[in-house]
């Protein structure tokens, strides 16, 4: 066979999986971004992703990267919900997602709130204390949600690669802020990677790899672990943090603590440092916070757990549509006490 | 350096590189040896010693077995192999073992052994028999042993099948050493073939379903009898493609360099009865220890009562060399009481009674399935609440249905039915011309040698081939789980 024939064949084979492949892709894991001035990268305004590594969503996007099908009503009263990617919840649908559920309940219990949901991958609290003016200009904001796990208050929250948790030279707890990398050639590739799934997801999954890469066993001695950042000599600290949180956001705020799921002792298992610290600084304090964990003998009632889905793994990863349920109703339950209080 | 990490694939290329570049076979002999050496030490290189002390005194006593024309120092310097093999492993391996079970002995008195602190050398059940096999056959007329340390050495410490198997005979690798090995377009094209099998089998089917199985292992008291079915059958698929991968991925590698190795699998899901299972799983094992513990304690020569004992026998070592606990020595007694009880059946009834092949296989597959609960399980008690739960159809703890067994499992029934498939293409008794086409078309072709026995080779020069090998490279690429997770036969 000739080399022409050959090459044309390459070709042929190559378009041949790859127009395929970009269909089935689309299907499976395709979020369009765009940029916002405050927020930096964002999932593109106007476009509906896809995500069906991990549960199987559809979810739809407005400005500020805010996730809603309908557009945001500026001068309706809002209650915004940050959080990290399981706020954001790209692995459900977009009416399953706890932020939509609570907006509906408090209509039908006639609090027309809209609820915005400002989730967004890969943000920690660092991130609501340091963007907390241009969070509070969203709609006519009343209250403000702000989803945690002990992640997000120890070492997420202290991450320097990003902005994080810092102590300021006066001693106080403050906010280290750390701009994204930015390409400079993003202008260019922003069209081709909204326009092709296959193109966007190769280049997610080479990250992927090659952050696995990065932390394999050194060579010559698998045995021995790689090296992990220095350890603290202190306690992260986690009643500061809450209250930087608190003030950030005028004091009007819910905490919603996402706690770690034990199927086998649901009331009391699984209880973390973190949790006891926040859960006594609510009640010391008086601060609205509602726990996931309140929701826990019914899921055991249920047999089923808050987190993960049929195509990864029971009780692992992000939460499921059956959490942001429950989440939805034990916030429905915390607003109307904030209302009967006029706190809200 | 798993062989799924992309540590490998550069540590490949260079090897593969540097064996097309050097000429003198003599050389590209000690690049390989150097590269083995690397290989090994890159997990760990304080047992590095360990590998090659272990190579070196079989090297001796071998030699000396053949130099010596009287039987007594032979069957002398065979003892020093294997007292001097099998102590290093029973050291490094069932020293803490057996000083737990000593301190459970002693519970009521005063006396308690320290816990010794030792690290399990990587490979080091597989490379003690390689190499006192090597021996045993010099021994036994066999095998002549080879003058050349270069030849054994690279015998010994052959990287592709060094951490897991297949478990290689010097009467199997060393006349191969004549060999101009290095990469040639054909050998790259039935190696690559090879390693992409294999690595489709660890990365898109073992590495997901390990997310289902283990959970389950971990807390069977969250799971209901239903689920836990679903656990363990996800463990049996896990097991056979993470090894047999393993095993297609090092033969692959094998063949990348120029050498054949023994197959190690032959689709034993398929297999109608115990004993037929263990001919088709891990059969480099299973022929280990046939040839050399089964037949030596005197195999179903000693009439029926010592058969079944020297069954049982050889599958509670069988068991207990995968690891030192209890629960592989269960793992080896159920498999020892079911050849010994199909054997004993087959005697009484003799072709009288024959159950229908589907049956029998689909009972098989369950005996099987049902037996990995102790293999997989850390402990006895685990394996009772699963067993437990499992047999009663327990309705306590969660009903989970994993969408990825389903997928996983539909993956791979697919290829035993194309398996099955080339198999009786190759046997001739179903010579399909259909078959034949969709081969040609996909520009791939069967091919077969006496050690690897029959393998496919994938099409690179017809635009379907290209395609399948281009959309199954993206498969992998897309959505093997990232990070390298070790293979389960590691910890052997």
């Amino acid at each position: 066979m000739s080399w022409r024939r050959r090459l044309l064949g390459f070709f042929l084979a190559t378009a041949l999986v790859l127009v395929p492949a970009e269909f089935l892709l689309r299907r499976i894991n395709f979020a369009p971004a765009g940029r916002d001035p405050v927020l930096g990268s964002i999932r593109e305004p106007g476009s509906v992703s896809r995500h069906a590594v991990e549960g199987d969503g559809r979810s739809s996007w407005i400005v500020h990267g805010l996730r809603r099908e309908q557009p945001m009503d500026p001068d309706a009263d809002t209650i915004l919900a940050l959080g990290d990617s399981y706020t954001e919840a790209a692995q459900i649908d977009d009416d399953e997602v706890f932020t939509y559920a609570l907006e509906q309940a408090l209509r039908r219990g006639g609090l027309p709130f809209q609820v915005l949901n400002a989730g967004k991958s890969g943000y920690s609290p660092a991130d609501y204390v340091d963007k907390a003016d241009f969070y509070r200009g969203l709609g006519a904001n009343r209250w403000t949600i702000i989803q945690l796990r002990d992640a997000d208050l120890e070492e997420d929250g202290w991450k320097p690669v990003k902005n994080h948790f810092a102590r300021m030279p006066d001693g106080t707890l403050g906010i280290q802020h750390v701009d994204p990398p930015r390409s400079k050639f993003g202008w260019i590739f922003r069209p081709v990677l909204n326009n092709s799934a296959l193109i966007s997801y190769a280049i997610e999954r080479f990250l992927e790899f090659r952050s696995a890469a990065a932390a394999e066993p050194p060579l010559f001695r698998a045995a021995g672990k790689r090296a992990e950042s220095a350890p603290r000599n202190e306690p992260y600290p986690v009643e500061e943090e809450l209250e930087l949180l608190h003030r950030s956001f005028d004091g009007l705020v819910t905490f919603l603590y996402l706690a770690v799921y034990d199927p086998e002792h649901p009331i009391g298992g699984g209880v973390t440092d973190v949790e006891q610290r926040l859960v006594a600084v609510c009640l010391d304090r008086g601060w609205s916070c509602v726990n996931l964990r309140d929701a826990f003998p019914d899921f055991a009632a249920r047999r089923i757990a808050p987190f993960g889905f049929a195509n990864t793994a029971y009780n692992n990863g992000h939460l499921n549509a059956d959490g942001h349920q429950a989440a939805a109703m034990l916030l429905e339950r915390e607003m109307e006490r904030l209302r009967a209080g006029d706190l809200l | 350096m798993i062989f799924s990490s992309p540590r490998f694939f550069v540590f490949m290329l260079v090897l593969l590189l540097s064996l097309r570049v050097v000429r003198p076979l003599e050389w590209r002999l000690r690049i390989l040896l150097v590269a083995s050496c690397f290989f090994y030490a890159a997990w760990d290189y304080r047992y590095l010693g360990l590998l090659l002390l272990v190579s070196a005194i079989n090297w001796e006593c071998g030699r000396r077995i053949y130099a010596s024309t009287d039987p007594r120092p032979q069957r002398t310097w065979v003892m020093v192999s294997v007292v001097s093999s099998l102590g290093i492993l029973a050291w490094f391996k069932y020293a803490n073992f057996f000083v737990d079970n000593l301190n459970l002995l002693l519970a009521h008195s005063d006396v308690s052994l320290p816990h010794l602190d030792i690290l399990l050398p990587a490979g080091i059940s597989f490379y003690v028999f390689k190499t006192m096999s090597y021996t045993i056959d010099i021994h036994r007329g066999d095998l002549v042993p080879t003058r050349s340390p270069i030849h054994y050495a690279t015998f010994a410490t052959f990287f592709p099948e060094l951490i897991a198997g297949p478990i290689v005979r010097g009467s199997v690798f060393l006349p191969q050493m004549g060999r101009d090995i290095g990469p040639t377009p054909e050998r790259m094209r039935v190696g690559l073939s090879l390693f992409l099998l294999g690595l489709t089998k660890k990365t898109l089917v073992a590495d997901p379903l390990s997310s289902v199985a283990d959970p389950m292992f971990a807390a069977p008291l969250q799971y209901s009898g239903v689920s836990l079915w679903f656990g363990v059958l996800a463990y049996t698929l896990q097991i056979y493609c993470d090894f047999s991968g393993y095993s297609d991925m090092a033969i692959g590698c094998g063949k990348m360099i120029g050498y054949d190795l023994p197959r190690n699998f032959r689709m034993p899901y398929l297999s109608g009865d115990v004993a037929e299972f263990w001919r088709r799983w891990h059969i480099t094992l299973s022929t280990w220890l046939r040839d050399y513990l089964y037949i030596p304690l005197g195999g179903n020569r000693g009439g029926k009562a010592r058969t079944y004992m020297n069954l049982a026998i050889t599958m509670l070592l069988g068991g207990l060399w995968h690891g030192a606990s209890w629960n592989f020595v269960l793992w080896g007694g159920l498999h020892g009481s079911a050849l010994a009880g199909h054997r004993l059946l087959r005697e009484r009834l003799g072709d009288r009674f024959r159950v229908p092949r589907p049956i029998a296989v689909v009972g098989t597959f369950f005996f099987v399935m049902l037996a990995w609960v102790p293999f997989r399980s850390p402990d006895f008690t685990t394996t009772g609440i699963m067993l437990g739960r499992m047999l009663t159809l327990s309705s306590d703890g969660t009903f989970f249905v994993p969408v990825i067994l389903f997928a996983s499992a539909a993956l791979v029934v697919l290829a035993h039915l194309a398996g099955v498939a080339v198999e009786r293409q190759l046997s001739r008794r179903g010579h399909s011309r259909r078959f034949d086409a969709v081969l040609h078309a996909l520009g791939a072709e069967t091919g077969q040698d006496e050690i690897s026995g029959w393998y496919l080779k994938l099409g690179f020069s017809t635009v379907p081939g290209m395609a399948v090998v281009m959309a199954w490279l993206l498969a992998i690429y897309f959505f093997a789980p990232t990070g390298t997770s070790p293979f389960i036969y590691f910890q052997f």
